[in-house]
């Protein structure tokens, strides 16, 4: 049977609101969107490569989803129009967008 | 100047107790004799205890009759309670903090001596990171979700930016985290 496991980028006092960005989730008057951006690191990332890396389904619920659908196929594109702020080797977009 | 520093266990979700007052059977996960040794380590480097009223009364009611090293400890140490309201539970070397909460938090940290620190006493913990007077945090994260209770983080709030300082990994499953409060929080 398979597993489901919960990931999940969190503060210290339980938020697990609009860490990518401000206009990622702005619900309820939220301003401080982005706030995961810049512990963003090497070691992140690996971690981040290493959960993508084994063939996994993703379950989500309809906001998360539409989200990512908005963001992840069209994050080539993003990195042609600004390639500082947009990776293109993503590990995480690579693995949804298969 | 002396530090301030925050020490509590709390849940993957938050609380620092269920949903009522004193509800601490979560505190089972993560005890043992590692954490025992870190709390007796720890209270050689406290000078004083800074408390909220309901905390410092359950703590007042409840050490004042244990016996050991912790008790010992508890028993002795300065404690400061902060309240609007007039304490009246008695515990040696306890007192009020009866001047305005800013001033009076800036005397107590310009004192000389040992570290100043918070147990339980969120609404305090709350008001002291809103004022910048945090140092450092401790927390011993509990591996439990336990649904329901009572918020150790105050919310709506100021974010506060944190340096993680160390982890480290128990062997009953809990983790303690000590993060330091980020110089540009901190107050001039």
């Amino acid at each position: 049977m398979r597993k489901i496991i919960v990931q999940s980028f969190i503060t210290l006092d339980g938020v697990m609101q609009s860490p990518g960005g401000p206009h990622e989730d702005p619900t309820g008057g939220f301003t401080y969107g982005g706030w995961a951006v810049s512990y963003f690191d090497e070691s992140m990332m690996k971690f981040v490569g290493e959960s993508a890396a084994k063939p996994f389904a993703l379950l989500l619920g309809r906001r998360t989803y539409e989200i990512f659908a908005a963001h992840w196929p069209y994050v080539n594109e993003k990195h042609k129009e600004n390639p500082k702020e947009n990776a293109l080797d993503d590990p995480f977009a690579e693995a949804l967008n298969i | 100047m002396r530090k301030i520093v925050i020490w509590d266990v709390m849940t993957l979700d938050g609380y620092f107790e269920g949903v009522k007052p004193w509800d601490l059977g979560f505190h089972d996960t993560v005890w043992g004799k590692e954490l025992e040794d870190f709390s007796l380590e720890q209270a050689k480097d406290i000078g004083t205890l800074l408390f909220g009223r309901k905390t410092y009364e359950g703590m007042a009611a409840y050490w004042s009759k244990e016996r050991g090293p912790i008790a010992d400890f508890m028993n002795s140490v300065e404690k400061v309670v902060v309240s609007n309201t007039q304490i009246k539970t008695p515990w040696n070397n306890s007192h009020q903090l009866d001047t305005n909460f800013g001033d009076a938090i800036r005397t107590l940290k310009n004192k000389l001596g040992k570290d100043i620190y918070v147990f339980g006493s969120a609404y305090l913990t709350s008001e002291l990171l809103k004022h910048k007077f945090v140092d450092e945090i401790r927390i011993c994260l509990a591996p439990i979700i336990l649904g329901a209770g009572n918020p150790l983080f105050k919310s709506p709030t100021d974010s506060t930016s944190l340096e993680l300082l160390e982890t480290r990994q128990l062997k009953t499953g809990g983790v303690t985290l000590r993060y330091k409060v980020a110089a540009k929080e901190k107050s001039k």
